[in-house]
Order: structure tokens, then C-alpha cells, then sequence
């Protein structure tokens, strides 16, 4: 009886306990709310999409050739504090390798100083942004040199390039249109080029 | 920890995005090199047609405009096949195209094609047999002799032995961890696989065909094929880099969100801890 006695006693006495602690939790903030940093509960989901791969088909002449291309890259978060988007290559340069031989460098342009491609460059631009001026890039095929400025995007241990920082929510997908830019000229040898990157998009 | 780690997932993930660019040149034109025009040939026997053509380039063979067979095009800048064809006057054609989609048309080769001399006995209608899993229509003169599978069938003890990569298109890139391989040579032949000269396959029947799955290691893989039939040996080579799958990640920048039915989850070990106690 006494050991029945004395574990009644521990079960009565961790109710206790608990409906204490689940006390203190309802009163200090009530469930469902409350805030970490800048981060209010339940709001700092963020989601990223984009097209997953994007194709700059070329056929060269001697003057040179370009194509322009789009990728989408949708953004979406509850945080009432936003969101930045940034990206890097997958490898140290951006260099794209052929599959017969044969480079397409990135172009001298940077992040900070876009320029025009070149023969036998590519690059990024996002309308709008930083030094990128506003466009509008359209997409093409085979075609003169762009007028648009180009950067060179980031190798993986360089600094990612921010592609859009908004300091308010998404709550539906933010897009943002990521231009890449492809000038080849006859001495390229023919074959297919690939290159990687990786977008990032993190809660202000 | 796994709590403080599901939160994490929750705020922070990147993406990524293959760029592919396919430069192409329009200005080579595949041209037929076997057989010659005005060669005559014998009804129902594998003949080897092979030529040049840009390296990747997508090179598909007709028979009187007929689309017959289709193979690509080596990194030597080389294809090569097989047509059986029925009695008669045939042109060959030779259209390439490439990644762009670019179709480049050569010039047709007319060979005629006779009755062997003591042709089997035949009930079969089939006239002709494609290389590749490309099959089309083919010509509608009469057939006289069986028709011959492509890998069963004993071609011309005068063929010379040649080897064709089908599968896969040389690519610079893949994220596979193997890739298939699939090939055809111009008499029954063993082949021997090696990746960066380690072998990992080898056929053990002599056939006009072959398929492999072959390991690939991230980086580099020069995917080597050796044909042997008798004395006759044939090498070729493809080059594909694996690169990482890249997938979603979180970074660690020390904001952590601990929902509250977590606290409950806490709650219960607490109670049932006290109660075995």
C-alpha cells in the first residue's frame, strides 16, 4: 500500500509540475505566437524555384554569334522581414568546358562593373539591379552582341553575387528573371558546354 | 538538436540550375565514304556504311529517301552502320543534325544491289533490316533472300570489323552514376569496357551489338571500347565528367525556431521518465 501510496504521490506531484510549466509557457506567450530575432513564430519558411536548366544554343559565325536565355527564379516567404537571393558557380571559375574540347571564359564584366560580352564569353545580368542598368533583356538566338551589360558569375568560393535582397514577405512566389548571355565565334569548337550554379535565398 | 535542425531546414535552402550550351556548326556536311557509288552489292547481306560527320552530330541513313538508320557520330568525327537491302537500284542518303537541331543534308550514294547466286529458300517478305532501334519503312521491291538480323546473322567474311558508340551523345556534363552503352560493330565481336583504364566489363558471346551499364565517379570518366573479332581490334573512346548531384542544403546561421508542440513532445518523455522511476 505504501508503494502504491508513494508513486500516486510522484504522479500528482509531475501534474503538478507540469501544469506549472505548461503554465508558465501559456502565460509568458501564448501558443501559436511569439518571435526569435526578427523572425515571428511560424514565419520563416522561405521556398525557392527556378527552371532547373536553361539552354544557350549557338551556331557560331566568324563575327560572332549570341543567345540569351531566361531563368525564372521564384521566391516565397512569410517573413515580414524578407528575403535575399544570391547565387555562385558550382566550381572555382566559371569556365565552361566543351565536350570536344575547347572554352567559353566568363566575361571580364563584374557584379560591380558589368560589361559587354565578347567573343567567346558569357554571362549573367538581372535587369534592374546594382550596375546592370534596367533593360529589358529579351531572349534570342544567334544573334549580334548584346547591347546589355554582363557579369561574371561568382566562383564557389568567392562572394555570391546578390541577385535581389527585398525586406518585405512574398507570400507568393517573388520572381526574378537571372538573364545568361552566350558569344561564340567560329574558333570554338562545336559541342556541348555546361556550367552549374546554385541559388541561394535566405530570411533577412 | 533534431528539433533546433528542423528548424533550420525551415528557413534557410538554396537551388540550382544547369546551364547547357550547345555551339554547332552548320558547315559540315556528312558525307558517305562506304559504300562508293555504283558499288554492286549482294541482297540480303550486311554492307557497312560509315562516313564523316561533325563529332556529336546526330547522323541518320535512308534507303530511297526512307529513313533507315540512325547513329552518332564519334568524337573522331566518324559514323558508321549497317543496311541490308533487297535486289535493286538503292540510294543511300545521309542527313546530319546537331544539337541545335540544325539538319545538315549530304550527297546520296546509288549502289546496285543483285540476287546472290544460290539464294536460300525463302517464304520470308521482310526486305531489309535496320542497325538501330530507329527502324523505318523500307523499300517495297520484293525481297529474294530471308532477312538477316543485325547480332544473329554472320555478315561478309570480307567486312572489315568497325565500331560504333550508339549511346550515350558525348556530353560534357551528367549527374548519373552510371551511364548505359550501347554500340554496334560490323561482324560479331567481344568487347572489352574500361573507365580511366580500369577495365569493368566485358561481353562474353561475340555479337554485332552491345549494351553496358557503365559506373561513373564524379569527375572525369574516358569510357574506352575495345572491339576484338579474331585478329582484327578496334578501339574507341568517350569522355563524360560526372558532377555532384547538388542538392538542398541549410546553412547554420544560428536563428533557431522551436515550435510549441515541441514543448509537449518534451513534456511527455518528462512524464514517462517519472513514471518508470
Amino acid at each position: 500500500m505504501k508503494r502504491v501510496g508513494l508513486i500516486l504521490s510522484i504522479i500528482a506531484a509531475s501534474s503538478l509540475c507540469l501544469v506549472t510549466m505548461a503554465s508558465e509557457n501559456v502565460h509568458g506567450i501564448a501558443y501559436g505566437a511569439g518571435e526569435y530575432g526578427t523572425c515571428e513564430y511560424d514565419t520563416c519558411n522561405i521556398s525557392l524555384t527556378s527552371e532547373g536548366s536553361v539552354t544557350l544554343d549557338v551556331t557560331p559565325t566568324a563575327s560572332t554569334s549570341c543567345s540569351v536565355s531566361r531563368d525564372e527564379v521564384g521566391v516565397s516567404t512569410a517573413s515580414s522581414t524578407g528575403y535575399t537571393l544570391s547565387f555562385t558557380d558550382t566550381v572555382a571559375s566559371a569556365t565552361m568546358t566543351g565536350s570536344h574540347g575547347g572554352t567559353i571564359n566568363a566575361t571580364a564584366g563584374t557584379t560591380a562593373s558589368p560589361a559587354q560580352l565578347t567573343a567567346n564569353s558569357w554571362g549573367y545580368r538581372v535587369d534592374g539591379t546594382g550596375a546592370f542598368g534596367n533593360g529589358p533583356t529579351a531572349a534570342r538566338s544567334n544573334g549580334a552582341i548584346p547591347s546589355e551589360t554582363y557579369a561574371a558569375i561568382p566562383g564557389v568560393n568567392d562572394t555570391p553575387a546578390t541577385l535581389k535582397s527585398v525586406a518585405q514577405t512574398a507570400p507568393s512566389p517573388d520572381t526574378t528573371d537571372v538573364w545568361y548571355g552566350l558569344c561564340v565565334n567560329t574558333t570554338i569548337p562545336a559541342g556541348s558546354y555546361a556550367s552549374n550554379v546554385v541559388y541561394t535565398a535566405v530570411v533577412n | 538538436m533534431l528539433i533546433g535542425l528542423i528548424g533550420l531546414l525551415s528557413v534557410w535552402f538554396g537551388n540550382g540550375v544547369s546551364i547547357h550550351a550547345n555551339i554547332c556548326s552548320p558547315t559540315v556536311t556528312p558525307v558517305i565514304m562506304t559504300p562508293t557509288a555504283s558499288t554492286t552489292l549482294t541482297a540480303g547481306q550486311p554492307t557497312l556504311v560509315s562516313g564523316d560527320a561533325q563529332a556529336g552530330d546526330v547522323v541518320t541513313i535512308s534507303d530511297n529517301s526512307v529513313p533507315y538508320a540512325t547513329v552518332t557520330a564519334d568524337d573522331s568525327d566518324n559514323f558508321a552502320t549497317q543496311v541490308t537491302l533487297t535486289a535493286g537500284d538503292h540510294t543511300l542518303g545521309v542527313t546530319s543534325t546537331d544539337g541545335c537541331g540544325n539538319v545538315t543534308t549530304g550527297a546520296g550514294v546509288t549502289v546496285n544491289v543483285k540476287t546472290p547466286p544460290s539464294p536460300p529458300s525463302s517464304t520470308n517478305s521482310s526486305s531489309a533490316v535496320p542497325a538501330t532501334t530507329t527502324p523505318a519503312p523500307q523499300s517495297s521491291t520484293p525481297p529474294t533472300v530471308p532477312s538477316l538480323p543485325l547480332g544473329t546473322n554472320t555478315p561478309p567474311a570480307t567486312a572489315k570489323l568497325a565500331l560504333t558508340i550508339t549511346k550515350p551523345r558525348p556530353e560534357a556534363t551528367t549527374t548519373e552514376t552510371s551511364v548505359y552503352l550501347e554500340g554496334v560493330t560490323t561482324k560479331p565481336a567481344t568487347e572489352t569496357i574500361s573507365v580511366n583504364g580500369t577495365k569493368v566489363a566485358q561481353s562474353q558471346i561475340a555479337q554485332t551489338s552491345f549494351g553496358f551499364s557503365v559506373p561513373l565517379r564524379v569527375g572525369t570518366n574516358a569510357i574506352t571500347v575495345t572491339a576484338t573479332s579474331g585478329s582484327e581490334k578496334v578501339t574507341k573512346s568517350l569522355g563524360l565528367t560526372r558532377v555532384a548531384q547538388h542538392t538542398w542544403y541549410a546553412t547554420t546561421a544560428g536563428k533557431v525556431v522551436i515550435g510549441g508542440t515541441s514543448l509537449v513532445v518534451v513534456l511527455l518523455i518528462v512524464l514517462i521518465i517519472m513514471v518508470i522511476i
